[in-house]
């Protein structure tokens, strides 16, 4: 029996297993249990626990000591482990470090890159003592990945120690490997770790800036990326193409090779390097004078459509980024138009980018597409999705303009009026809609009268407007219609008649609870309208109110000036004078209703494109980025607060005024309009005040 | 790039954590749980908050888990979606698609995020067959043997949402095209700077599989004019292959018979096995933005129009195509649909027609009739196949289990509302569109047709079998009424 016994102990686990809820004390036996496959099991409950959140690191020494094995595995978990608690024990990793230089001589290449990942990672100083002679020589290493492993331990060295990152010379050391780099995933990156050791220490001066000149090395590199995009991996590729898209081209022929050198990458299934291909000839089309190379215009056209056959989410950065492609060349899509149209099975986003891009689309020339997307647009009204809805009226309302026929001007309105205004949810947009079809159309033809359905329609049911309409815009094109087309409700035939003052007096009323926009509104309608109401004391009144209750500076100082001439002219003749100036200023007129990207900003962000900030349209140059927090003083103050990192995290993305999400972008554009009215007034107001000190 | 990787169940439970920057913490874990998993009302796959950003997407097998990306600069969204789906493909093989396989193997997740992922949050390698090289562990279900054939094509069915039993698959183009493969092909693609593919590959028995995967989407007006038709095809490559075999594969598309392949195109290359052809008049279709998997040498097709590769190991797909012109589509509906003189209620006459050659049929044909809010039944009359009312989702259901080509089948049918609805009210109604979903084997929308598949190894001659099978199916066949 006693060979058995033996074989027994030797070949088939007897130790006891490690039960998965995790006990301290039960590990830790198991850490020193003289059975290997005991002591791999306790491991990786351990690592289990800490993913799960524990805290286990209390059984630091122990796991420590399994870390000389040959079983990569362990090797790997063992290494997993030190990586998340070597801050807590700085003074154990005296421990361990010869463990990493001897690893880093492993005849193995993946635990050599494996050993030198991870002495990058620790930020205790006894680690960093011992890392350059590891460092400097897997920088020289035969084997490409662990070359691949070193070059970003360098960045992560000089995060965590900038001096000694600077005084053992590894940055010189990569900066002279570009050029003589022979493996493509390597020179990748390089570049990159360069430019983030630069983006980490980005002040002017300092001896990095002064050192790396990237630009000059992409210059002088640009043939060497454009080689080897051929034979490379394809996230390699991803990179080697966004180095090359950070180059500006000096004349038409190097732009010309850039196009012919990525164009066919045009081709790839992966959408990242399409988008990047699409973004380096789009950069590159101007300086190469092909802007009206029809083959590369139609291989653009087709790539960027075809990415719209992807995942739902590679589609919303596309659809983002395809509005930005059809500003600056408006031409690139118009026949496209049906790849827009909404399916019902589409994620809302998806469909709600869609509706605001068709009517950019709109083609002058091509009365039918111009029909088929209204009618489409028409369909999605009703969508039981309010967004989707409200932003068809939106879009449905542009597409009329852009179309510039009266034809269906007069038929939008109707259905509008007669399908959507008359349920609570659609009418402010309709409303609003409605009014921006009668600036537009007012203008654009000479005899233009209001239709009698929308007359009725504003007197019959329309009874509370203060209350019936919610958006401030609403109530402000309300007042504007009421001061502007005074006469025809006036002289309406329908029976009872309407009685702007009873309006007028509502929203006085409410006065408190209106948004500025309104407030002001109801100031200018009723100035107005001064001479044609009996009332006059309701005017006196509006303009008190706005005198003491409003809190917006701007409209006290009007009212103010307008109190004034109200009290102290005797005859009135004077305010005659600035009542017709007020009167007789007309909105500007408008080419569009709905948000335009600026052409700066379109410029910026072309050379941006599938990046964060083109999706929210914001200019890269004006965000912060987060600031890394490797600093080892940062670190311990963090751990000492005890993960109240909630506001930190919470660093504005941007300071100017830019709004964070896209709806309310189109806010604050669709604030302008009526800020336009706003301006065109005060500047009025200007005008009156220096009469008033004359 | 990508900052850390979070994995959460459906209910928010945190499953793997991984940073890549240590700029970033645990607990923005609950921040992400607070704002996304929790709120109903997330409208974007993207969030940002001060200046951390999170990208994220749902595992589309298993259990639904939140991949999600955290970010904190201005990353390219593009790359980190890309890479999300390429990870959640990855883990699809390795099995980790329900909660509780990723809880007990979760060391199989890291060390898939740590190949799969550089040390800078960049992606470095998503090809299925080299990261399955680096990996200690191989999934059980990546085949190695052709004995397990039958598993690759269940699972390349049932990526298009079907589930049904394999099918036989005709072997095609038998005999092995004996001439050379070009000299300056060799040249420029020599096999020492091929990433995807290791060199010392062998099989007993060398296979290729070939899948030509179609999926139609056709969007009809209420007029009955086609707003928008296009398919999103795919061909999707099975290959087990000995050493470094060189591969050309030719079809029917335009471009590439005018460039340069019409010299080697004669009619001893055409399959032999006329069962291997899918049923369709194709004559030339027109490929719109084809998308090569990074195995083909573009620079080659972009000169002379030839499809060349080296493929990797296994499965991987050889190209994406979009076709939007002369469609052969496979069904017809003709929908009317009237109020009835009370003018509560509606009623529906629908034609359905099958267009494809009569010795197909189509499977798993079902057609989604929306019908309006509180409607109680439906009177149904169908010439076949099986109708139901489904109240909870507001819709009749047409299904068939098998229909056969140029075969036309009738509903009728007439809802019943409940007393008090409005006549007004069924007027508003916003009418879904009606949907249709079918699969049809060996039918090929575009009329695409591979006209041959050349493998070649220079060192090791052997022959290779091949097969190949054609599926049709429904991406979002929509019908407005």
């Amino acid at each position: 029996m006693q060979p058995f016994t033996k074989f027994f102990k030797e070949k088939i686990r007897i130790a006891p297993t490690i039960s998965a809820k995790g006990e301290i004390g039960e590990i830790r036996n198991g850490l020193v249990s003289s059975y290997p496959q005991t002591r791999k099991d306790a491991i990786k409950t351990t690592i289990k626990q800490m993913t799960l959140g524990k805290d286990m690191s209390k059984l630091f020494p122990d796991i420590v000591k399994n870390i000389a094995t040959n079983d990569i595995e362990q090797k790997k978990l063992v290494y997993l482990y030190v990586l998340n608690y070597a801050d807590i024990y700085p003074e154990l990793c005296i421990l361990i470090v010869n463990t990493f230089v001897t690893d880093s001589r492993d005849p193995n290449p993946l635990i050599r890159s494996m050993a030198i990942k991870t002495m990058s990672m620790i930020k205790t100083q006894t680690i960093v003592d011992y890392i350059e002679e590891p460092l400097r020589r897997t920088l020289q290493d035969n084997d490409p990945y662990v070359r691949k492993s070193a070059v970003f331990c360098v960045a992560k060295l000089f995060k965590i120690n900038k001096d000694i990152c600077l005084k053992i010379g590894v940055i010189d050391d990569l900066i002279s490997m570009v050029s003589n780099e022979t493996n493509s995933n390597v020179l990748a990156d390089l570049i990159i770790s360069l430019l983030e050791i630069i983006r980490f220490d980005s002040t002017e001066n300092s001896i990095v800036t002064k050192k790396i000149d990237i630009a000059k090395l992409i210059k002088d590199n640009l043939k060497k990326f454009l080689r080897f995009l051929p034979d490379c991996n394809e996230w390699t590729r991803v990179t080697l193409l966004d180095i090359i898209s950070r180059h500006n081209a000096k004349d038409k022929p190097e732009a010309k090779m850039i196009i012919k050198a990525t164009a066919l990458y045009l081709s790839n299934n992966n959408a990242t390097i399409i988008m990047n291909t699409i973004k380096i000839i789009l950069n590159n089309l101007k300086i190469s004078g092909q802007e009206n190379n029809e083959t590369l215009l139609k291989k653009i056209r087709s790539s960027v459509l075809s990415l719209l056959n992807y995942s739902p989410e590679i589609q919303y950065v596309i659809l983002k980024n395809v509005n930005i492609i059809v500003t600056k060349y408006p031409n690139l899509l118009l026949k496209d138009y049906n790849v827009f149209l909404i399916h019902d099975i589409e994620p809302t986003y998806i469909k709600l980018e869609k509706i605001k891009i068709l009517p950019k689309l709109i083609d002058k020339n091509d009365s039918k597409q111009t029909k088929i997307i209204i009618n489409e647009l028409m369909e999605y009204c009703r969508d039981f999705e309010l967004d989707i809805a409200l932003n068809s009226i939106k879009s449905l309302i542009e597409v009329v303009i852009k179309s510039g026929n009266t034809k269906y001007q007069k038929n939008i309105e109707n259905y509008l009026i007669s399908m959507l205004m008359p349920q609570d949810i659609y009418r402010d947009e309709c409303l609003i809609g409605i009014c921006n079809l009668i600036r537009y159309f007012r203008a654009a033809t000479d005899s233009f009268e209001l239709s009698e359905d929308l007359i009725n329609f504003i007197i019959q049911d329309l009874d509370e407007p203060e209350i019936q309409l919610i958006d401030p815009l609403a109530k402000s094109n309300y007042l504007w219609l009421l001061s502007e087309y005074y006469h025809t409700f006036q002289n309406t035939t329908i029976e009872n008649g309407f009685n702007i003052e009873e309006k007028l007096k509502g929203f006085l009323n409410n006065f408190n609870e209106e948004e500025d926009v309104t407030q002001f509104n109801l100031l200018i309608t009723s100035i107005k309208l001064y001479f044609q109401l009996a009332n006059k004391s309701l005017i006196h009144n509006v303009v008190n109110k706005c005198l003491t209750d409003s809190i917006s500076v701007d409209l006290k100082d009007i009212s103010i000036i307008y109190d004034r001439i109200l009290k102290h002219s005797e005859n009135l003749n004077d305010f005659r004078l600035i009542n017709e100036l007020v009167s007789n200023t007309k909105l500007p007129q408008i080419n569009t209703s709905i948000n335009q990207l600026n052409e700066e900003l379109v410029n910026i962000l072309i050379k941006e494109l599938g990046s964060i900030t083109s999706i929210y349209y914001l200019n890269p140059n004006k965000i912060r980025e987060a600031k890394q927090n490797t600093n080892l003083e940062d670190i311990k103050h963090l751990k000492s607060e005890n993960m109240d990192d909630g506001d930190d995290l919470l660093i504005d993305l941007d300071d100017n005024d830019n709004s964070h999400s896209n709806d309310s972008i189109s806010n604050t554009n669709n604030n302008t309009n009526i800020n336009i009215n706003n301006n065109a007034n005060k500047a009025n107001f200007n005008n009156d005040i220096d009469l008033l000190a004359l | 790039m990508i900052n850390a990787v979070m994995i959460f169940t459906p209910r928010g439970e945190l499953l793997v954590f991984k940073v890549f920057k240590s700029s970033v913490k645990r607990t923005i874990s609950d921040i992400f749980r607070v704002q996304v998993i929790n709120n109903d009302n997330i409208r974007s796959p993207i969030l940002t908050l001060g200046s951390t950003t999170f990208h994220f997407i749902r595992t589309t097998a298993g259990s639904k888990l939140w991949l999600v990306a955290v970010t904190r600069s201005n990353a390219d969204s593009g790359a980190i979606w890309e890479y999300l789906y390429k990870l959640n493909s990855l883990m699809e093989v390795y099995g980790l698609t329900h909660e509780d396989i990723l809880k007990d193997e979760f060391i199989v997740c890291h060390e898939l995020l740590d190949i799969t992922l550089g040390m800078n949050g960049l992606p470095m390698d998503t090809e299925l067959s080299s990261v399955i090289g680096k990996m200690t562990l191989k999934p059980a279900q990546v085949l190695t043997s052709s004995a397990d054939r039958s598993d690759i094509l269940a699972s390349s069915v049932t990526t298009l949402g079907h589930n049904s039993t394999p099918i036989s698959m005709p072997k095609f183009l038998s005999r092995n095209s004996n001439r050379s493969v070009t000299q300056e092909f060799e040249s420029q693609f020599s096999p020492s700077n091929i990433p995807w593919r290791s060199r010392d590959i062998k099989y007993k028995k060398n296979e290729m599989i070939v899948n030509v995967i179609e999926k139609i989407n056709v969007l009809v007006g209420k007029d009955d004019n086609i707003l928008r038709a296009y398919v999103d095809g795919t061909i999707d490559i099975t290959a087990h292959l000995s050493g470094m075999p060189m591969c050309q594969i030719g079809m029917n598309d335009l471009s590439t018979i005018q460039g340069g392949e019409n010299a080697h195109w004669t009619n001893e290359d055409r399959a032999s096995n006329r069962d291997a052809m899918p049923d369709v008049s194709g004559d030339r279709v027109i490929l719109e933005g084809s998308k090569f998997h990074q195995c083909v040498a573009l620079d080659k097709y972009n000169k002379d129009n030839v499809i060349w590769f080296i493929p990797p190991d296994g499965q991987f797909e050889l190209m994406k195509y979009h076709v939007s012109n002369n469609l052969n589509l496979p069904f017809r509906i003709t929908p009317q649909v009237t109020l009835t003189s009370h003018g509560t209620a509606l009623s529906y006459a629908i034609k359905l027609k099958s267009l494809f050659p009569r010795k197909l049929s189509a499977e798993n044909v079902v057609l989604r009739i929306p019908v309006p809010p509180g409607t109680l039944d439906c009177k149904i009359n169908a010439s076949d196949g099986k109708c139901k009312f489904i109240p909870e989702e507001n819709c009749m259901v047409w299904s068939f289990h098998r229909f056969n080509g140029s075969t036309e089948n009738h509903l009728n049918a007439q809802t019943v509302p409940t007393q008090s609805i409005a006549s007004q009210s069924i007027k508003q109604w916003t009418r879904p569109p009606m949907s249709l979903d079918f699969k049809v084997l060996m039918f090929s929308n575009t009329g695409l047709i591979v006209r041959y598949l050349k493998v070649q190894e220079k060192n090791m001659h052997y022959n290779t079998i091949k097969w190949i099978k054609y599926i049709s199916a429904a991406g979002s066949y929509e019908v407005r009424y």
